[in-house]
């Protein structure tokens, strides 16, 4: 009997019996098994993907539930005119529009940002020309607990680009299963991806 | 003859189960919060540019005291 050379997993050599064949492929599937078993299972699964074109809000339902604790959303191709886009959690299709705060940190109004008991939490960053990037990760938006999240934005190049980081809590203690994305002024076109960290 | 121009507000929502996204106009309470969320906008816009004219008049009145910009920059 020999083993392959990254697993030791038991293989025939090619001078062992054929009639002990079976035992051999059963002792090689059970190899493999315990292996696979017993390998990492953590890191991203994806939850869904949605692209969305000249809409003044857009809104992901039925993404969060008790499977993940954290999730990364990426957004990306996302234009708008103001840049000030907001991110709401959302429970039954049903957006909460209080108790968020907020603290932003850009390139491209001066000073620092803050929200206090605002009706959406920061989000950002868009631009009328340039496509833009944000990653947002949130901890326990199911949870039946206060949720935070983290965004980062650039968008632009050159002479007019734009970046942000922004730092949020939602002071509701509820559970929340979606988010939605919501400008203050005109449309938004882009793509959102969903994922969850697995947790274990 | 004067028009008026009404602004339509398009809302679109994905299902994460299903994979489906649908797209309809905004009710009357999401334009309402709407209009609420671009307040909140203009006062954050506000605040933030009365921040950075007090840090730009600040600049001015040390720089005018003798600081040197290296010196402005450590405070």
């Amino acid at each position: 009997m020999a083993v392959t050379p990254n697993y030791s997993w038991p293989v025939p050599v090619d001078t062992d019996l054929v009639k002990d064949g079976a035992e051999a492929i059963k002792d090689l599937g059970d190899a493999i098994d315990s292996t696979v078993f017993g390998l990492p299972s953590g890191g991203l699964t994806l939850i869904t993907t949605a692209t969305f074109s000249a809409v003044s809000n857009f809104s992901v339902n039925s993404c969060f539930s008790a499977t993940y604790n954290n999730y990364l959303i990426i957004g990306s191709t996302l234009t708008n005119a103001l840049r000030d886009v907001g991110f709401r959690l959302r429970a039954s299709a049903t957006d909460s529009t209080t108790g968020y705060y907020g603290k932003e940190l850009q390139n491209y109004a001066g000073a620092p940002v803050s929200k206090s008991n605002a009706s959406a939490g920061f989000y950002q960053v868009a631009n009328t020309t340039d496509q833009g990037l944000v990653t947002v990760t949130i901890q326990n938006p199911f949870a039946a607990v206060k949720t935070s999240w983290f965004s980062n934005g650039i968008a632009g190049g050159g002479g007019t680009f734009f970046c942000n980081q922004t730092s949020n809590t939602h002071d509701v203690a509820s559970s929340y299963d979606g988010f939605s994305l919501v400008p203050t002024t005109g449309t938004m076109t882009g793509t959102l991806t969903v994922y969850g960290y697995r947790k274990s | 003859m004067t028009t008026t121009k009404t602004e339509v507000f398009i809302f679109g929502e994905c299902d994460a189960i299903t994979g489906i996204t649908t797209i309809r106009e905004f009710t009357a309470d999401e334009i309402t919060q709407r209009k609420a969320s671009q307040v909140e906008a203009v006062a954050r816009e506000t605040e933030a540019t009365a921040k950075a004219d007090a840090r730009t008049s600040a600049l001015a009145k040390l720089s005018a005291l003798g600081l040197t910009q290296a010196e402005i920059e450590a405070l």
